[in-house]
């Protein structure tokens, strides 16, 4: 079944400190006040105009697999690839923050607003991620059950794998579309696939040939934070 | 504090309010345009660009100086026209063909017009053939490409294939940015240099208009 959800605006704004943080200012910097008011003024911003809508599909692992394939372009040793086939539910997404906060972006730089600009930028990009996050809470409270998502473009699943996923989740529904080279339109969205199974199913090293090139390594604090709402057998 | 100074010293603070009454005053004293600009403006942004490189500010104390250099900039543009004043040079920038994402392009954009640059923006998803006959129409010497993508990150190769097809190679210099990129692809592809962000895009490209040798060991 396809599931077309309206996202609220309320608990997906980031704090001031996070936008912050997303522009690589550490909270311990000092003349803090007047970046914080303009993150202020980025959060008002997004608050807005954010205009969140997700999409949602359970798919099986025989179905992901073909979608996983995509156009062949994946690492051939992949967490995911290891981890889907003994998924126990899997389910494709897809969010937006809308096209108004993508326009309103443009507008501040074209108002030589470079601040703003940036503050809004990164408020609505930390904003899609955590839609994605609310999705994810929304499926885990349905399944009792936490799991933890990947997108293509990232751990080895090759971005061409867009293709397939709008395929099956159509999110033309929700105003976004892909464009050929596989990039998210509107920019701040984020798509892909939500596994969930038995705690030891998410286990794995980060030692894959396309980690050496990450620079954030998410997965570990993806896993701990796991590892935090699930009891791990030992 | 001389006039000036205070100009610079209230851009690096980011206070473009009083940047522009400072570069007002400036203007009403009859301080030529060209000294206002690299005295108190271009001044201002190396301040905080040196800060920055030595993370004592960061990227948005950078954007709010920017945002106060616009501010002078804007008052005093009519007046460097009118004499005649040159930039530092002249840059191309875009974001290669398949690829829409735009801020990191944008940053450097406004951190070379502070550095005087005259920058001419192509905006995202551009045709290498586009950089090439707009770096040549515009009278510009550096082409700067930003890719977010690794699946957009070749075209940067074809620009620099095309350049040196047309034996421009030495005249258009290239510096490449962004996510995915590193100084070993921009070795690999024989861009001229490399930069990971805004204020190292500017010292790379100073350099490049310079005649330094870049990556490639000279123009």
């Amino acid at each position: 079944m396809r599931r077309i959800l309206d996202i609220p605006v309320e608990g997906i704004l980031p704090s001031e400190t996070a936008i912050l943080g997303q522009q690589g200012v550490p909270p311990t910097a000092s003349s803090l006040e007047p970046l914080l008011a303009v993150s202020r003024l980025g959060r008002e911003d997004m608050a807005a105009h954010f205009l969140g809508r997700g999409i949602l599909v359970q798919v099986s692992v025989t179905e992901f697999s073909t979608q996983y394939k995509g156009c062949g372009g994946n690492d051939s040793r992949t967490p995911l690839g290891e981890i889907f086939p003994r998924a126990e539910a899997l389910f494709l997404f897809a969010v937006t923050c809308g096209e108004a906060v993508t326009v309103r972006i443009a507008e501040h730089f074209a108002d030589n607003d470079y601040p703003l600009a940036a503050a809004l930028d990164a408020a609505a990009s930390l904003a899609a991620d955590q839609a994605a996050q609310w999705v994810q809470d929304l499926v885990e409270a349905e399944l009792s059950m936490a799991g933890i998502r990947y997108s293509p473009g990232y751990c080895g699943w090759h971005i061409s794998g867009q293709e397939a996923l709008f395929a099956k989740l159509k999110p033309e529904a929700i105003g976004l579309r892909l464009t050929d080279s596989f990039l998210m339109d509107p920019l701040k969205s984020v798509s892909g696939v939500i596994v969930f199974g038995p705690p030891e199913i998410h286990r794995f090293r980060d030692d894959y040939s396309f980690c050496a090139e990450c620079a954030d390594h998410e997965c570990r604090g993806r896993i701990a934070s796991l590892n935090s709402r699930i009891d791990w057998e030992t | 504090m001389e006039l000036l100074e205070q100009i610079a010293d209230q851009l690096e603070k980011g206070q473009a309010a009083t940047v522009a009454q400072l570069t007002t005053e400036a203007i009403s004293a009859e301080i030529p345009a060209a000294e206002i600009l690299n005295g108190g403006l271009i001044a201002g942004m190396d301040l905080v660009g040196e800060k920055f490189r030595k993370h004592e500010v960061f990227l948005p104390h950078v954007l709010l100086a920017a945002k106060a250099m616009h501010a002078g900039m804007e008052l005093i543009k009519p007046l460097l026209m009118r004499d005649g004043v040159r930039r530092v040079g002249k840059a191309v920038l875009g974001t290669v063909r398949g690829d829409q994402h735009d801020i990191g392009k944008n940053l450097v954009g406004i951190m070379l017009e502070g550095a005087g640059f005259e920058v001419l923006d192509l905006g995202t998803d551009v045709a290498p053939e586009r950089f090439v006959e707009a770096a040549l129409a515009g009278g510009a010497t550096v082409i700067g490409m930003s890719a977010l993508l690794t699946t957009t990150m070749p075209v940067m190769r074809e620009v620099i294939e095309l350049i040196n097809e047309r034996e421009l190679r030495g005249r258009l210099r290239t510096v490449i940015g962004g996510a995915p990129v590193t100084e070993d692809y921009a070795r690999e592809i024989g861009a001229d240099a490399y930069a990971f962000d805004g204020v190292s895009a500017v010292d790379r490209i100073r350099d490049l208009v310079a005649g330094g040798p870049g990556l490639l060991g000279g123009p």
